[in-house]
């Protein structure tokens, strides 16, 4: 049996004169509803009544507002931009959460249990326990196609998705492959065609079976859409032109992994470039594991 | 139509964090279809009322929220209990309501009279919440499979029609349009989102 325990004991403690995670309890209680609909419509897009957030759109209104209606006081909170828990988008929402939350927050992937991201999903394997959150721009996949939503919402209750794959064949006859690197778009099980946000391609076979809850909020737009636990999310492609995942010819200049989304770093004005983890977290702990391992080998 | 006072149940005793707490175990319950999740907050419902029901409707109810009962007469006091604490109207028809509370599934009409959305929007569909007897993991029970599970796995539920599970199976081949059902017995409760396979 799955017990779900409580302790409301910091709920008032540390939000001060706002309300728990910012947000009024009618609205809350409105975007819990649409996310329960997203859930069990797997890649639909639910409209909610976006409410105007103390920052502006574009900096993750969308994710916000989903992250407070989930979040609890025993929560314990991590917040990314491009891999990054030092970069500004980050730090900003973390600490906008500490404040009207009280909540633990971390940088560790394997110690947070509500994870909140632009742009990328962690190295490590997120598990059961976990839920994340997506920061999303456009929800629409299909809006380059066609800007009309009274269309796109046709398109996509008839699951007529036969213009996507134009515009990636489209790629092939111009450049001989897939040019599509990031919001590179997902069929979500067997039957939504989804946006996964600005992720890198790199990042979409994570989604696949993921064992956590995927939720995602774009504010803008006033859009809530869901990836459940084990669901199956397909990247797009053709028989012959098969999806790939970036690849680097380089390891990370720092930890020396051969396996994570690598970022070029301009290092002079001379051309000098290095390539590192984005994800800084799973970069720090093998470099943590790798001194671990070292100071055992001088002390033998 | 508020009857005295002190037949009223109190809701949440800290609202805030209660309705937070217990949407998460709903959140739980919807993200993993059939796994048995516990509400454990001590409430004191209305008598016709789970206390899982009743820590759902509380979380979730408001007046955006017609709800419809399937025994006015039995759930009378529960009616008056989400009117009071969540300002929830309640509709005569079923097809209006956005949440169902069914006391008695073996007696629920068909589940044909709820809203089910469109292929447009699905999202405007009815959620129901069926109060059963007992819900066990037992292998002779229906099998469940979809999105959020695993391997699939067996539960039994008690108290339905005989013909619920075959009106149920019949909803599947209409997805995206569709009805959830959240099963509750006591402070027990699963949920049956619309993607889950149900056989027999």
């Amino acid at each position: 049996m799955d017990t779900i325990s409580q302790s409301p004991d910091n709920f008032h403690a540390a939000s001060g004169s706002y309300n728990f995670a910012y947000l009024d309890e009618q609205t809350k209680r409105m975007i819990r509803r649409a996310l329960l609909k997203a859930i069990t419509i797997p890649g639909y897009q639910v409209p909610f009544g976006g409410r105007e957030m103390p920052l502006s759109y574009g900096w993750g209104t969308g994710g916000i507002q989903v992250t407070a209606s989930v979040i609890g006081p025993e929560d314990i909170l991590k917040v990314i931009d491009q891999g990054a828990d030092d970069t500004t988008n980050a730090v900003s929402i973390r600490s906008f959460f500490a404040k009207t939350t009280g909540v633990e927050t971390t940088t560790e992937t394997a110690e947070a249990t509500l994870i909140q991201t632009r742009h990328r999903i962690p190295e490590t394997p997120l598990r059961e326990d976990q839920v994340i959150v997506y920061q999303v721009p456009i929800p629409e996949p299909l809006r380059w196609l066609e800007p009309r939503e009274t269309e796109t919402r046709k398109m996509h209750g008839l699951a007529e998705y036969g213009g996507m794959h134009v515009r990636l064949y489209e790629d092939i006859t111009r450049y001989g492959k897939i040019a599509t690197s990031y919001d590179y778009p997902v069929i979500v099980n067997g039957r939504y065609l989804m946006r996964p946000s600005p992720i890198p391609k790199f990042d979409n076979p994570k989604m696949d079976q993921n064992p956590a809850l995927q939720l995602f909020g774009a504010g803008r737009e006033k859009r809530i859409y869901a990836v459940p636990p084990y669901t199956s999310v397909k990247s797009l492609d053709f028989e012959d032109h098969p999806f790939e995942i970036q690849t680097w010819d380089q390891d990370c200049a720092i930890c020396g992994s051969t396996d994570s989304f690598l970022d070029e770093v301009i290092t002079d004005d001379a051309g000098g470039r290095m390539f590192v983890c984005s994800d800084t977290d799973y970069c720090g702990q093998r470099m943590a594991a790798h001194d671990a391992s070292d100071e055992t080998e001088t002390n033998q | 139509m508020l009857t005295d006072a002190q037949d009223l149940k109190p809701g949440f005793p800290d609202p805030v964090p209660d309705a937070q707490w217990a949407f998460r175990g709903i959140l739980h319950a919807m993200s993993y279809p059939g796994r048995i999740t516990q509400a454990g907050l001590a409430l004191t419902p209305p008598r016709s009322l789970d206390q899982a029901a009743a820590a759902i409707g509380l979380s979730l109810f408001d007046f955006d929220t017609p709800l419809w009962f399937d025994r006015p007469a039995v759930l009378a006091e529960a009616t008056n209990f989400f009117q009071f604490h969540c300002g929830s109207p309640s509709v005569a028809t079923p097809g209006e309501a956005r949440f169902a509370i069914v006391s008695d599934a073996a007696q629920l009409i068909t589940l044909e009279v709820f809203d089910r959305g469109t292929d447009e929007a699905p999202d405007r569909s009815a959620t129901l919440i069926i109060q059963v007897p007992e819900i066990t993991e037992q292998a002779e029970g229906v099998t469940l499979s979809g999105p959020g599970i695993k391997e699939p796995l067996s539960l039994c539920i008690d108290g339905l029609s005989t013909d619920f599970w075959r009106q149920r199976r019949a909803l599947q081949s209409l997805f995206p349009r569709g009805i959830d059902i959240v099963f509750t017995a006591g402070s027990r409760f699963i949920g049956l989102p619309r993607t889950t396979l149900v056989e027999t």
